[in-house]
């Protein structure tokens, strides 16, 4: 469960890094980051309780996306994180149970997008 | 009785005395392969989630993608995919690859080096968790 692991951690981390986030949301993710981190250090962590713990990560990004004064891109990367620790959790419980390298494929790198070339500078006429 | 009672403390003591058993994955040539194909799938699985948000994104969210030869559903309120992650992603596609490669070796019996596996798998935690969190905006 090493990566679900690594990225239910990395969740409260991205969502304090969201701007404009209100003092009582940052004290509840404060509260449920250190409740869970004991169970995600404790190494007995089951699927279920990864379930509950993710469950309350999307519940606090749901209630963030009703505060309109939150910038909007930040929320939905955040969202889109939750949904790639969830595809991980999902996996991880059918890969503790069989082993099927068949299953798993190599993958192609993604292009790099074109730096934007800086705008000259005129000096003088 | 003194047999019976005998006994009882044998059973006793055997139980106490059971080692912990731990029973081998299906389909896996032992532990190290076991611990390598789960690293990968969850890997395979939060790469691919986070590349089809990249690919929908790059093409301005169309129905679909097409990532690494499967169709995938675009989420038309994914938001703009972060440049300065992209190449943090492919990192961690590089090393999600290698430990495909050698853990597909170590499970075939082709290579045998268990410790190799284990900081491929190492590297790899460490990329997903740098892409997934440069994603994130972190």
């Amino acid at each position: 469960m090493g990566i679900t692991v690594l990225l239910l951690n990395l969740l409260p981390m991205v969502l304090q890094a969201i701007p404009g986030i209100s003092a009582k949301m940052t004290q509840l993710i404060s509260d449920v980051a250190s409740g869970t981190s004991t169970l995600l250090k404790s190494g007995v962590l089951t699927h279920p309780t990864a379930s509950t713990i993710l469950a309350s990560w999307v519940g606090i990004i749901s209630t963030l996306q009703n505060d309109p004064s939150l910038p909007t891109t930040s929320l939905q990367a955040v969202t889109q994180l939750g949904k790639a620790v969830q595809a991980a959790l999902l996996q991880d419980e059918l890969a503790a149970r069989m082993v099927d390298w068949s299953t798993i494929r190599q993958m192609g790198l993604v292009p790099v997008p074109a730096l934007t070339p800086p705008t000259p500078i005129k000096i003088g006429s | 009785m003194k047999k019976i009672f005998a006994m009882l403390v044998l059973l006793v003591f055997t139980v106490g005395c059971a080692k912990t058993v731990t029973v081998p994955v299906p389909g896996s040539t032992g532990t190290p392969d076991a611990i390598a194909f789960r690293v990968a799938a969850d890997a395979q699985a939060a790469l691919n989630s986070i590349k089809t948000w990249e690919q929908c994104a790059d093409a301005q969210f169309p129905v679909t993608v097409v990532v690494d030869g499967n169709a995938q559903v675009c989420d038309p309120k994914a938001g703009p995919f972060p440049a300065s992650a992209v190449p943090l992603l492919n990192s961690a596609i590089t090393a999600y690859n290698d430990l495909v490669a050698a853990g597909k070796a170590f499970h075939d019996g082709t290579s045998t080096d268990a410790t190799g596996l284990q900081s491929l798998e190492t590297n790899l935690q460490n990329n997903v968790s740098a892409a997934i969190g440069a994603a994130g905006g972190k």
